[in-house]
């Protein structure tokens, strides 16, 4: 039976009360009015008649029920509905007609509104069309601006002043992601337009180089790129040069990041200074034999025959030795030649500055700076070259347990000594000639090089000494030479965006502040989605189903993006009921070998991190991600939207909520439907379109909008 | 009496020439193989100077110098390096260790022969005063 509202129920109580004031009206009449004798029989009447006039009166109050039920039905009911359409024409689906069952005039207004809509239709697909052919010529542009971004051997990233991705291209995801099969991708390194820059790269990097690029500005440098080095996916190591964007205000609006692979260069590089300098000193000891031979020979013509026998054997040893050695030829690859890790010029006392903050912040140790009187500089590579005084200072306070450091510099002819001195303990020398091998982790934030690495590439030095002037006192010193030569770097300029944004990615971007914990009262329309949807084995979380498939994707920005998905099949290690097999087609087959729900969850936290939850009847979803946390970890507390509750939400009249009816109701075509994936994105586009229907009923937050879901009469289900 | 060096150095073609010219200029010569054994003869025989190797099967040079130079008694002992490890970096490192001279290989025998005759007539004039 269709179900009955209050205002059906209200009616026939009107109706009644109506009646019974009749029934009193027509009493008091017939007191009042008719004549006694009249009076008196009409009583005798009524007791004669009792059952027809009973009869009738019923009669009456049926039909007039029936009235008000068929006014109801045939006007007030569709005048809802049609109110509630209307809705729907402008703007989420302008085809939409109505048809709708009721009175003769109720079709006329159906047929005049339909006609309406017919012409906002066309007027729409009129700007429409014109907003295309404009959009069609910007169009070129963007092809050329993605080709561009395609076939760049670099990776490029570009974000917003707080460190929020606009923009990036295939190779900079292959560079921090690596190629491998997206199943197994390892989460907490996703790249991704919204995401922080920081969950890419090491953050005291990225707001050391913006520190120092924001000095640059305010210097007015005209070279204002900054370099860092960082790991990139499968053990390669990425350089990382950082170009800062201004508006046409010459403003600070963002970051260019530019990635490139040096693994290679630097692997044959470091073969290469490797292989040099051995191939030199192995000649320069052979040849100080034969030199010093030769030269005693010359000197002492009267030695005794023994020893010129032996000292021309020396010399005849030693010139085959180096002839072996020239055999071998260190192969130099001519493309290696030019230095991909660029050494910048810096001077000592920012460098000692940086070194003081590092280590208060990283090491807890506080450093002393020896007065500075003039300036001197060097040549380094800030982020590597940093991390190396680091983390000897991490060992000096390890093996020796000082508390504090002093940094000096100490000029030198041809170099400067960098000494870090501590007072107390010496260190044994197979002690710290160990440090040199070691990999340079300082933290939990490190690079792959070692530290002897590292200080061949700076063409510098490391030793240890005791102090002769102060008693117990001891230092390292960094020999580093100093910079005779300005090298001109190769300088990139400055982007300047033009007064119009072109369009490529999403550069409203540029002025979204960054997400805060206070969501709830953002506009819905700004926030950040990860919609998603799961398949299981039934529909009884707690009778033991089990999620076998989870697709999401993410909507920024009002967009949803078809390139950032989660798609991923589990395994639930149990069977699946061929009534589940029917509807969602996953066979058990097709899950053998994949992922447990304790891999694939935290997964999904992670490419949800920071996201607002949505699915189509949320709770069935959630119940089994909750029923989960314990075995796996991963609590979700994202706040959730229904999108079955917004249907009701947006459409209360309406009776059917399910996926297919509501994308009909909002002219959403599903694809794939009943694979995860495809739901998921199919849930997304119709999340979009109720949002504007949202905001006609004074719903903008998220506050808001959790509100209503929660009124609606569908949430009284329970699972 | 007759000055004391001691030749630390794993090469033989180094070794024969220099103990020879050494020994021509009227010192005595003692030689080591590496750096304990150097060690263990500086301890026990206290020679006037070394002339000192860098690249050392396992204890190299600049530990031998360091731990030399550690000691207050041997303040008085002169130590060359005497190595393949030329560059500049490498030297100011080695001289930082506290060593009187640095002679870069290859070298010439003269270089070698004046620097130690140098080094050994400062002591000499030290001790007479």
């Amino acid at each position: 039976m269709k179900k009955r509202g209050h205002k059906f129920w209200q009616a026939i109580a009107l109706s009644f009360a109506a009646g019974l004031i009749i029934c009193v009206g027509i009493a008091v009449w017939i007191k009042t009015q008719l004549s006694p004798e009249a009076q008196t029989l009409l009583p005798g009447l009524l007791k004669d008649h009792f059952i027809p006039l009973f009869i009738l009166v019923v009669l009456l109050l049926l039909v007039g029920a029936w009235f008000l039920d068929s006014i109801l039905r045939q006007y007030i009911r569709p005048l809802r509905k049609i109110a509630e359409q209307i809705s729907l024409v402008n703007p989420a689906n302008p085809s939409h007609r109505f048809e709708i069952e009721g009175a003769a005039e109720i079709q006329q207004l159906c047929d005049q509104l339909n006609q309406g809509a017919a012409h906002y239709e066309s007027l729409i697909n009129n700007i429409g069309s014109r907003v295309n052919t404009a959009r069609a010529q910007s169009e070129d542009e963007k092809n050329i601006l993605a080709a561009i971004m395609s076939e760049l051997p670099e990776g490029v990233i570009v974000c917003n002043p707080d460190g929020q991705i606009l923009l990036y291209n295939n190779r900079a995801k292959l560079l921090l992601s690596g190629s491998g099969d997206d199943s197994r991708e390892k989460p907490g390194r996703f790249i991704g337009l919204g995401r922080p820059i920081f969950g890419v790269f090491d953050e005291n990097l990225i707001r050391h180089t913006i520190d120092q690029i924001t000095d640059k500005l305010a210097r007015d440098e005209p070279n204002v790129v900054s370099y860092f080095v960082s790991p990139g996916a499968e053990n390669t190591l990425l350089r990382v040069e950082v170009v800062p964007v201004l508006n046409h205000r010459r403003q600070y609006s963002g970051l260019i990041l530019i990635l490139s692979d040096i693994t290679r260069q630097l692997e044959s590089q470091n073969y290469l200074n490797l292989s040099l300098q051995s191939f030199t000193r192995a000649i320069r000891a052979s040849f100080a034999g034969i030199r010093s031979a030769i030269e005693t020979i010359l000197d002492y013509p009267d030695m005794d025959a023994g020893r010129l026998e032996t000292l021309k054997k020396i010399i005849h040893k030693e010139s085959l030795s180096i002839g072996n050695i020239l055999e071998r030829d260190p192969t130099l690859s001519s493309h290696a030649m030019f230095n991909q890790w660029p050494l910048v010029r810096v001077a000592v006392r920012d460098l000692f500055e940086m070194l003081q903050t590092r280590c208060l912040q990283s090491l807890n140790l506080h450093v002393h700076v020896e007065d500075l009187s003039t300036e001197h500089y060097v040549s380094v590579d800030h982020s590597s070259f940093l991390l190396a005084m680091l983390f000897v200072i991490q060992q000096i306070q390890t093996t020796t347990g000082v508390g504090e450091l002093t940094c000096r510099l100490t000029p030198l002819r041809r170099f400067v000594g960098l000494d870090l001195l501590w007072a107390g303990h010496p260190i044994k020398a197979d002690v710290w000639k160990a440090w040199e091998t070691l990999p340079l982790v300082v933290e939990k934030e490190g690079l792959a090089l070692t530290l002897r690495e590292v200080i061949d590439h700076h063409n510098a030095e490391i030793g240890v000494y005791a102090s002769r002037r102060l008693k117990d006192k001891f230092y390292v010193r960094f020999f580093l030479p100093v910079p005779y030569l300005m090298r001109p770097e190769k300088s990139r300029s400055i982007t300047i965006l033009p007064e119009s944004r072109p369009e490529f990615y999403d550069f409203d971007m540029f002025l979204q502040p960054a997400q805060h914990p206070e969501l709830e009262s953002r506009k819905l329309a700004e926030l950040t989605y990860t919609v998603f949807d799961l398949e299981t084995t039934g529909l009884n979380p707690n009778e033991g189903d089990e999620i076998i498939s989870i697709g999401a994707v993410r909507i920024v920005n009002g967009r949803l993006l078809q390139n950032e998905r989660f798609e991923q099949l589990v395994d639930p290690r149990r069977s699946i009921p061929w009534t589940s097999v029917k509807i969602h087609g996953i066979h058990p087959e097709m899950l053998q070998g994949r992922p447990t729900v304790d891999e694939v969850l935290p997964m999904l936290h992670d490419f949800a991190k920071d996201t607002i939850l949505v699915a189509h009847n949320a709770a069935f979803d959630m119940r089994f991600l909750q029923l989960k946390e314990q075995q796996t970890g991963v609590r979700f507390r994202n706040p959730v939207l229904d999108t079955l509750l917004l249907s009701a939400v947006v459409h209360p009249s309406h009776e059917d909520h399910n996926l297919e009816s509501i994308a009909k109701r909002l002219g959403v075509r599903i694809l794939a439907r009943h694979t995860a994936l495809g739901d998921a994105i199919a849930t997304g586009e119709m999340f979009l379109k109720f949002l504007p229907l949202l905001s006609q009923q004074q719903i903008l937050t998220l506050q808001e909008a959790l509100a209503a879901s929660r009124k609606t009469f569908y949430a009284r289900q329970k699972f | 009496m007759p000055k004391e060096i001691l030749i630390v150095d794993d090469e033989v073609s180094i070794v024969v020439p220099i103990q020879f010219l050494m020994e021509q200029q009227g010192y005595n010569v003692i030689v080591a193989k590496n750096g304990e054994d150097a060690l263990d003869i500086i301890f026990k025989y206290r020679p006037d100077l070394i002339l000192l190797d860098i690249m050392l099967p396992g204890i190299d040079g600049y530990e031998v110098c360091e731990i030399v130079r550690l000691n207050p008694e041997f303040r008085d002992v002169k130590i060359i390096f005497l190595t393949a490890k030329g560059r500049e970096v490498e030297i100011a490192k080695g001289m930082a260790l506290g060593a009187d001279a640095y002679i870069v290989k290859p070298f010439s025998n003269a270089e070698v022969v004046e620097k130690v005759k140098e080094l050994l007539s400062d002591t000499h004039e030290k001790t007479g005063t």
